[in-house]
């Protein structure tokens, strides 16, 4: 049988490694690679995990378009332009941190980051607010809700079954984004070599962010903007 | 240096994975996806020892056509369990999880997966969601079936619904994390040399499983997820109750569970593969057809969930492009059965007990695909829906499908595992009862269903005359299970009883084979360099052919 | 692994300013769309153009916040993959939009639950105008047999 195995002309590593390279890459760039691979993979998961309740929209809003018309005025589009606006600015924030990270500049990096978990607040302060307004109006679904006049009772409690459950699971996403973002903030903070010797953590809180972002860019049209 | 076994065994063991390191804790905190594999091996053989006992029932139930063992909710509470138990906790994990996660990294000549603490986790996840079913048994159980159809699920069952799909959801997410841990690996990781085209088949059978599992399992994922958030919260989109549509639920729900059956026969084929060159000791009969028949059935996949709703009220239109779509995924199948066969074709065919294994796959495979086509087409399917026919069917597909793979890729791969030999003449006569016994089980329930006997129904008395086949079933499940324990015993046995393997006791090519048995933590002890092709067995038809008696060949790695 | 190159590494560094103006693009997108919803369209006018403009927004987002335009071919499939893979599960809007009859999905309930009264020879209980549909806990005698 063929020899497979050779000796290899490549440095055997030190199994104690202090730097962010793990044991089982050849080298830095192998792990990075390797590590933006992985997080594609996850995002179009959660694609995927969107692409379902995106569907779920289309259905409903197609078999009952009328009560959803007029359903959405209870949607302000002062609150979702602000929550876009938001969003759009903490994903800015994002990708400048990652630049930063990429020059190692810990102190922009930070910076970077905490305008980003700002927004991230900002947005879930925005969301609970409308969600407040909503259960006091008796839109949430269930044995207390009102349709808005001029809609039934099931086509309007559907757009807000909808509503509720897809910007919940944004908001959920907003949530753990903010966990990672202040994570990160920490390590960044106390100059771990995991992040300040390797952009690509930071680069994958990014994408992640990023993600919840481009979720929320379809969102708002979907939910604030049927037409006026 | 060659030893003879005595010698062998006076040496003190060699440094591998299973002795470098034996407390608990180092167990139990492992990055090491050998480990991993084992810990695998030990929980899914816990999980399908449960799920064979509910089978078990079922047909202890079925022998007599009245209703003796179980009441009728009881039975439902049974079936669904083993369904459940089978589909999410056995055969959407039992190769990917522990052939894939031990033998992928060292196929590729990687030292472990791209992500080691991503697998831990994706293990603790499989284990959290097995303990929370488990939990949703102890507490009344679930009647809803393993399709957890809506409105019944959402609306109307009084069982433990919600438990259980977080249960499912999660174990989805321990599949997912294993999915993006072996593409990030495929891609990224694999050694000098290893181009694509000279990875072993059982890699490139992992790699379309992933993305199988990145692709569908997040939409089953939300799909169930909803179904908890309508029965807790009544804010959902899929009980007509609330204005939504329940076939929508059995639109999503498809466009997963039927990728997902390819989750759990793809890695069967990829075994398959490797077992049929190993022991015909020819290169697999195009290479690239059988690549890319792989990729081609995953991809193609996700375009027949419809054959599952003939008679949900689809459109017909729908119905006739589902059912044309279902024919054509049979070519790229036939595809791989013909070039399997064609391998086989002139080899030295070594008729050790993986490769018997490997034959019966073939046989039974073919049953349950062709069966698969009665019930795409439109027509024969509204006769034979919901029966014992397509029970039969799937049971075809998974269980002489996956899980005699799986049989026969865990003897192929033990001496690697463990470095011990099984008693290699009572494995081959199990493998012949694991045949047997399956075929004495599971043909009746092809005619039974062609008769009419509905599936999930806890009793017949209305149409005694069905007993007969009932009885046979029964009889040949029996005779499964003892073909199914023997291996449990003797595996065991050979643990520490067995002789020592040697690294390669099978002679066959592939750099899994070209490291110690049981392999070092690191897996190789310099990083391999890949110099011929796959499967090239053209050079060695005089090769040592050591089974079972332990002869050392020099191992070309000069590694110890 | 020790002397590793930063010339070796493939990452490439985007200026600031491409940021910046992405940012202001977005910005701008966003208010082009509050302001065409304002603006009637015929038929499916307006969602077209708000899709099309969050499809902008979610190309620049991809394209430049997420790096894709400056990464390799791997992370430039898998980018897309999500994205048309979506649109085959918006192949299950196939079904719906070729049933028979094509009247929507709520019809298709309003046979199965009334059907019982029907039998009985009692008159069909009060139904949803607007769907044709009576919600299973409206039914009186489904509600008896619930025992609610
Ligand atoms: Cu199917």
């Amino acid at each position: 049988m063929a020899t497979n195995i050779q000796e290899a002309a490549l440095e055997v590593h030190d199994d104690h490694h202090h730097g962010p390279l793990k044991h089982q890459y050849e080298d830095i760039d192998q792990q990075n690679e390797t590590y933006i691979v992985g997080m594609w993979s996850f995002l179009v998961t959660e694609v995927m995990f969107f692409g379902a309740l995106f569907l779920g929209y289309v259905l409903m809003r197609w078999e009952y378009s009328n009560d959803f018309y007029i359903s959405h005025f209870q949607t302000e589009v002062f609150w979702g332009g602000l929550n876009t606006t938001v969003l759009l600015s903490s994903s800015f924030s994002m990708a400048l941190a990652v630049h930063f990270a990429q020059l190692k500049e810990p102190k922009k990096v930070i910076a970077g980051l905490c305008v980003t978990l700002l927004g991230a607040f900002c947005f879930l302060g925005v969301k609970s607010h409308e969600y407040l307004v909503k259960i006091a109006d008796h839109h949430v679904p269930g044995p207390s809700f009102i349709p808005p006049a001029g809609t039934t009772h099931n086509g309007s409690q559907m757009f807000f079954s909808l509503y509720f459950m897809m910007t919940g699971l944004h908001g959920i996403h907003v949530i753990i984004g903010a966990i990672c973002i202040t994570t990160l903030i920490i390590l960044w903070a106390k100059r771990k070599p995991v992040v300040t010797e390797d952009y690509v953590p930071t680069e994958m809180v990014g994408l992640y962010w990023h993600f919840v972002d481009l979720v929320w860019i379809f969102l708002f049209p979907l939910f604030y903007l049927i037409p006026k | 240096m060659s030893l003879t076994a005595t010698q062998v065994e006076a040496i003190p063991e060699k440094k591998n994975y299973l002795n470098h390191d034996h407390t608990i804790w180092s167990w139990l905190s492992t990055g090491d996806h050998k480990r991993i594999a084992i810990m695998y091996l030990f929980t899914v053989s816990i999980f399908f020892f449960m799920g064979s006992i509910m089978a078990g029932l079922i047909r202890l139930q079925l022998i007599s056509p009245n209703s003796t063992l179980l009441e009728a909710e009881t039975y439902n509470k049974v079936f669904s369990a083993h369904g459940i138990i089978m589909v999410f906790f056995f055969l959407l994990v039992v190769i990917p999880a522990i052939l894939g996660n031990f033998l992928l990294p060292i196929m590729i000549g990687a030292r472990d997966l791209a992500f080691p603490r991503l697998n831990l986790l994706s293990y603790y996840l499989y284990l959290a969601a097995g303990v929370l079913f488990l939990t949703g048994q102890c507490f009344g159980g679930v009647d809803t079936g393993w399709t957890f159809y809506t409105p019944y699920s959402s609306m109307y069952s009084n069982s433990q619904v919600a438990l259980t799909i977080t249960a499912v959801f999660i174990a989805g997410f321990s599949s997912i994390f294993t999915g993006l841990n072996f593409i990030a690996t495929v891609h990224k990781m694999r050694a000098p040399g290893m181009t694509w085209f000279r990875l072993p088949l059982f890699v490139w059978a992992m790699y379309a499983t992933s993305i199988v599992i990145m692709l569908g399992t997040p939409v089953v994922a939300i799909t169930l997820m909803m179904v908890v958030v309508e029965r807790t919260t009544h804010i959902g989109i899929f009980s007509p109750d609330l204005g939504g549509d329940p076939v929508l639920f059995e639109h999503l729900f498809w466009f997963y569970s039927h990728p997902a059956v390819y989750i759990m026969i793809l890695p069967a084929f990829g075994v398959q593969s490797e077992l049929i060159c190993a022991f015909s000791r020819r290169r697999i009969f195009g290479y690239h057809f059988v690549a890319f028949s792989t990729l081609a059935i995953a991809l193609l996949g996700f375009f027949v969930w419809g054959h599952h709703m003939f008679v949900s009220g689809q459109s017909m239109y729908q119905g006739v492009i589902f059912s044309l779509i279902t024919f054509l995924i049979a070519v790229p199948s036939a595809i791989k059965i013909f070039n399997w066969m064609a391998t086989m074709y002139k080899g030295h065919i070594r008729l050790q007990t993986p490769m018997i294994y490997a034959i019966s796959f073939m046989g039974l495979f073919v049953i349950g695909g062709l069966t698969g086509l009665f019930l795409a087409s439109m027509g024969t399917d509204i006769h034979l829906t919901a029966t014992y026919f397509v029970v039969a069917h799937f049971h075809y597909v998974m269980v002489g499908g996956t899980v005699t793979a799986f049989l026969g890729g865990l003897h192929y791969w033990w001496p690697k595992m463990f470095g011990r030999l099984y008693p290699e003449t009572l494995a081959k006569y199990t493998a012949i009862i694991v045949f047997v016994g399956f075929n004495v089980t599971f043909f009746p329930q092809f005619i039974l269903g062609f008769l009419g006997m509905p599936r999930r129904y806890a009793y017949y008395y209305y149409y005694p005359e069905l007993q007969p086949y009932h009885i046979m079933s029964s009889l040949g499940a029996s005779v499964l299970a003892i073909g199914l324990l023997l291996p449990v015993l003797y595996l065991t046995w050979s643990l520490k009883y067995g002789p020592k393997a040697s690294d390669s006791p099978w002679g066959a090519h592939g750099l899994e084979w070209q490291t110690q048995s049981p392999p070092i933590p690191q897996n190789f002890e310099t990083r391999p360099i890949v110099t011929d092709d796959v499967y090239d067995y053209s050079d060695d038809e005089n090769e040592v052919y050591d089974q079972p008696d332990v002869k050392q060949k020099p191992t070309p790695a000069g590694a110890h | 692994m020790a002397n590793h190159s930063p010339v070796g590494s493939q990452h490439h560094i985007v200026p600031v300013k491409t940021y910046l103006v992405t940012w202001l693009i977005l910005l701008v997108l966003m208010s082009a769309t509050i302001a065409a919803s304002y603006v009637q369209l015929p038929g499916v006018g307006n969602n077209i153009v708000a899709l099309i403009i969050a499809t902008i927004k979610a190309v620049l987002v991809v394209m430049v916040f997420m790096g894709v335009k400056y990464s390799t071919k791997l992370v430039k499939i898998w980018a897309m993959i999500g994205f048309i893979w979506v649109t085959f599960i918006f192949g299950i809007l196939i079904d719906y939009a070729t049933r028979i009859p094509v009247s929507g999905f709520n019809s298709d309930f309003s046979t199965t639950v009334p059907r019982k009264a029907e039998v009985a020879g009692q008159p069909s209980p009060p139904q949803d105008q607007s769907t044709g549909y009576v919600a299973p806990t409206d039914n009186p005698k489904l509600k008896a047999q619930l025992g609610q």
